[in-house]
């Protein structure tokens, strides 16, 4: 059976749903905010916000089940505490900008860390939710179990949605288990030849978790048990790699954005591209300092690119967004431009209450 | 569907009976439609990509639950987009019915004609388009085969992983369409979990690329919303998969118990030691003997139950993960614990397993496959309540199942020819899922809702919900010309039904007739 819980809940569905109503009566827009800490998604002082920082709180949790329910405000700090008792983890290492996130707005900015690549996005561990709309209904889509294909999957419709459709009240996760062990391995060489040996290894069935490639030195992260690990280290030449745990520091200053690139007051661009090969044709224009990758090269995060650089990442194909500096609302959301998409929006909230 | 008028149901209504409520004049407005439509087909279609004939459309009449069974107006085989694109605009303005088609296997009749409308098989979009070895995918046409994908890709030391045990015929499209299962899902996720693009042609004509290749935005979820809705939405033109590298080693730990109980709780033991097996599957008793029959697996006869325990990845990792698995099987009971020697040993353990359905089908007439879903720890009660209603409705039934992802597979074995048995296997059926639901589950896990749960429907969503699935219907298909009267049950429906959820003590729908 599902244990008691022991950190404190607080459920305030009636309220906030009595403020959407009344929104609804007044056509009052209104923008969703959990801790507020994804700044560049944040509404200007004048706008209204319905914030769910107080409704938060674990619903269910059996280790067993691998599965979870959380109302929409809890902290992640506080949830992966209570999740590391138990040494379970959210496979898409939610980031948390300077150690704040609540999991509503994880899941409304659809922003996942460098675990990623490896192990599932936020949307691939949404099992459910149940959904305040802009009519002040509470819908209940998608449940607590792993494969559940009755209705259209209106939960993972969710995940990036930002809220456009309604308010998150509560998500079901899946799970997974904290590895046995986790290592670090640095190695000092070019971005190229880095990717290219780590792909190597990947394909090799190496149980790879994380990357990050940094001022010319790249980092790999390997879970599992130790036995395998050890087996794994048994096979490398000490002079070209580093395997410490000097190096673990890595990971946290990635996810919580406290890693020095990102204090450095300049303009950063979170950049998803297809693969690696996208961007080398510009390596020449970026410093080495000025640019961290991760998920084998995928997603990059560039300090101050020049407009034709972040021209040149849309028009084939990817994905970008200013995470920080004064761009705000510079969104390349190809999504939300589709006229389908403001048909469903009519659907959930036809006043456009939540924006 | 939401009401929508359908001229064709009258038509056909009225051509079967050549009698009713309608006019000579009117019947033969509807007769002078239907010959429009025909020779419309005809016109744009080369006579190999259609057929007409009703005993030449027979082989369409059902799909793997054959149990239900109807003939279209027409059965369309496209060739090339260009085909397709021209019967969906006839079709888009004649306002006829779309039923599109894999290779058949749904087994909840996902894929059943409509006898008002069209059925389009895709089974000659049957091409690789792009094996990318360096990005790990493959862009392919709907009508390929899951397991030509694998297959295609192998020589690239890279495979995909769901696999459904139709996979030797199943379409990636229906696969699409149904958002499949398999035996690997616990670790490497469902159909949803491994799309990476889709090409979808709308029922108005255009075409939608939705993809997350490079892309973090709200096309992920957009992408989910289609992968599963059942050919109610769209057409998949074509599909993106991802493609994984095949584990370095693989190991497969056979666990027999006395009591099925035993191997349900060593499930949930397994898992929450934080162990991820590639595959966890659980056969009771009859289904192990039959399936021992059959292909000679190996399998202890006189057990209640076995597990087959899939382990991968490096070897040190799976040695240690195997030797974990059998500490916590021994701890709960198992009568012997048996690790396959080699790759043959490995795919004979497998064999039983893939073979069960055949196998239960030379025990009995007929079976019945059932598709809740249940939160694990529920595996050891709800077995023992589908065993007592089992003995209530006085039919046998078997399990054979996903336990680590807690789908059931309950198989009803009933005699078709017997009167009265189809009726109390179906009203068994339904009983079970209510089960699944009672405890937190899913009324399907991975074979959809079709026409077979669409009942069951009302039972798993309240009014609102199911006014929310209508309403996104008519965003894509305002029509309601794909796939019409799948999936989602009219409130109508529901409430003759009498099943419909109770919110906060109010009776649903006051204003509707109940009977």
């Amino acid at each position: 059976m599902p244990e008691s819980l022991a950190m404190p809940t607080f459920d305030a569905t009636n309220a906030l749903r009595e403020r959407v109503v009344q929104a609804y009566g007044k056509g009052e827009r209104m923008h969703i905010q959990g801790e507020g800490s994804k700044f560049w998604l944040q509404p200007d002082p004048s706008d209204s916000v319905v914030s769910t920082q107080d409704h938060s709180g674990i619903l269910a949790y059996d280790p067993e089940e691998l599965v979870m329910t959380v109302r929409s405000g809890t902290s992640i700090a506080v949830l992966e505490s209570h999740l590391n008792e138990h040494r379970q983890m959210l496979s898409f290492e939610p980031l948390l900008i300077h150690g704040a996130g609540s999991i509503g707005g994880t899941v409304g900015a659809n922003l996942s860390g460098g675990r990623r690549w490896y192990a599932g996005s936020v949307r691939d561990s949404i099992l459910g939710v149940r959904l305040l709309d802009g009519q002040g209904r509470i819908l209940r889509f998608g449940g607590q179990v792993l494969k559940n294909v009755a209705g259209y999957d209106v939960s993972r419709l969710m995940v990036g949605a930002r809220g456009h459709f309604g308010l998150l009240l509560d998500v079901t996760l899946r799970l997974w288990p904290k590895p046995e062990k986790e290592i670090t391995l640095m190695t000092v060489r070019p971005l190229e030849a880095f990717y290219l040996w780590l792909d190597r290894k990947w394909r090799e069935g190496w149980p790879v978790t994380g990357d990050v490639y940094y001022d010319n030195r790249g980092y790999i992260r390997l879970g599992g048990a130790q036995i395998a690990l050890n087996a794994i280290v048994a096979t490398m030449r000490e002079d070209e790699y580093e395997i410490s745990e000097n190096h673990d520091w890595i990971w946290e200053s990635m996810r919580n954005h406290e890693h020095a690139f990102y204090q450095r007051g300049d303009r950063v661009w979170k950049v998803t591209v297809a693969d690696l090969k996208t961007l080398i044709p510009w390596m020449s224009i970026l410093r080495n300092d000025q640019f961290m990758c991760e998920w084998m090269g995928r997603r990059w995060w560039i300090g101050s690119p020049g407009a034709d650089l972040v021209q040149a990442i849309v028009a084939g194909g990817g994905y970008v967004e200013c995470c920080y500096g004064n761009s705000r609302h510079q969104l390349a959301d190809r999504a939300m431009r589709r006229p389908y998409w403001r048909e469903l929006k009519k659907v959930f909230d036809p006043a456009e209450l939540f924006f | 569907m939401t009401g929508i008028h359908q001229p064709w149901e009258e038509t056909v209504k009225l051509l079967k009976t050549k009698k009713g409520l309608f006019s000579s004049a009117q019947a033969d407005h509807q007769k002078r439609l239907l010959t429009r439509l025909k020779r419309r087909l005809r016109r744009i279609l080369p006579r190999n990509a259609l057929i007409l004939e009703p005993d030449a459309m027979k082989p369409y009449e059902c799909d793997g639950l054959s149990a239900y069974r109807r003939l279209p107006l027409a059965v369309v085989i496209p060739s090339d987009m260009d085909q397709l694109r021209k019967v969906v605009a006839l079709c888009h303005r004649m306002k006829v019915p779309i039923v599109v088609r894999g290779s058949g296997t749904s087994l909840s009749g996902g894929s059943m004609p409509h006898e008002g409308g069209i059925l389009i098989s895709m089974a000659r979009f049957n091409r690789i388009l792009e094996l990318d070895e360096r990005r790990c995918l493959a862009r392919v046409q709907p009508g390929v085969r899951n397991l030509k994908i694998s297959e295609a890709a192998a020589s690239h030391g890279l495979f995909y992983a769901p696999d459904p045990s139709s996979q030797i015929v199943c379409s990636i499209g229906g696969n699409v369409a149904e958002n499949a299962g398999g035996i690997h899902c616990l670790k490497y996720g469902l159909t949803v979990h491994n799309i990476l693009a889709l090409q979808i042609l709308t029922i108005n004509g255009e075409l939608m690329e939705l993809s997350t290749i490079a892309d973090e935005g709200p096309d992920e979820g957009l992408l989910a919303l289609m992968i599963g809705s059942e050919g109610m939405l769209g057409i998949v033109v074509e599909i993106t998969v991802r493609l994984r590298p095949i584990p370095p080693q693989r190991r497969v730990l056979m666990g027999s118990f006395a009591e099925v109980e035993h191997a349900a709780a060593a499930v949930g033991a397994l898992i929450g030691a934080g162990i991820i097996p590639a595959g966890l599957e659980l056969m009771d008793g009859p289904a192990l003997r039959a399936a021992e029959d059959f292909v000679h697996a190996g399998y202890p006869k006189d057990a209640g139950a076995i597990l087959l325990c899939e382990l991968d990845g490096l070897l040190e990792q799976t040695e240690s993960d195997a030797r974990r698995s059998e500490q916590i099987m021994n701890a709960h009971y198992a009568l012997a614990v048996r690790c396959a020697i080699d790759d043959q040993d490995q795919q004979k353990l497998w064999a039983g397993r893939k073979a069960a359905f055949p196998a239960i089908g030379r025990i009995s007439p007929d079976y019945y496959c059932m598709d809740g879903t249940i939160p694990r720890r529920h595996l050891p009660n709800v077995l023992k309540r589908i065993a007592i209603l089992s003995s209530q409705y006085q039919q046998r039934v078997v399990n054979v199942f996903h336990a680590g992802d807690g789908n059931l597979h309950p198989l009803i074995l009933y005699d078709a020819s017997i009167p009265g048995e189809f009726e109390r296997t179906e009203a068994l059926g339904a009983e079970i899922l209510r089960l699944a639901l009672e405890v937190g589950g899913s009324i399907t896990g991975e074979h959809g809702v079709g026409v077979e749960k669409i009942d069951v429907m009302c039972d798993q969503f309240g009014s609102d919900e199911l006014e929310i699935f209508h309403a996104i219907k008519k965003v894509f298909d305002p029509d309601g010309l794909l796939n019409p009267g799948k999936a989602v049950p009219t409130l109508h429906r529901c409430a003759e039904m009498g099943a419909m959820h109770v919110h906060h003590g109010a009776l649903p729908h006051p204003d509707l007739p109940r009977f």
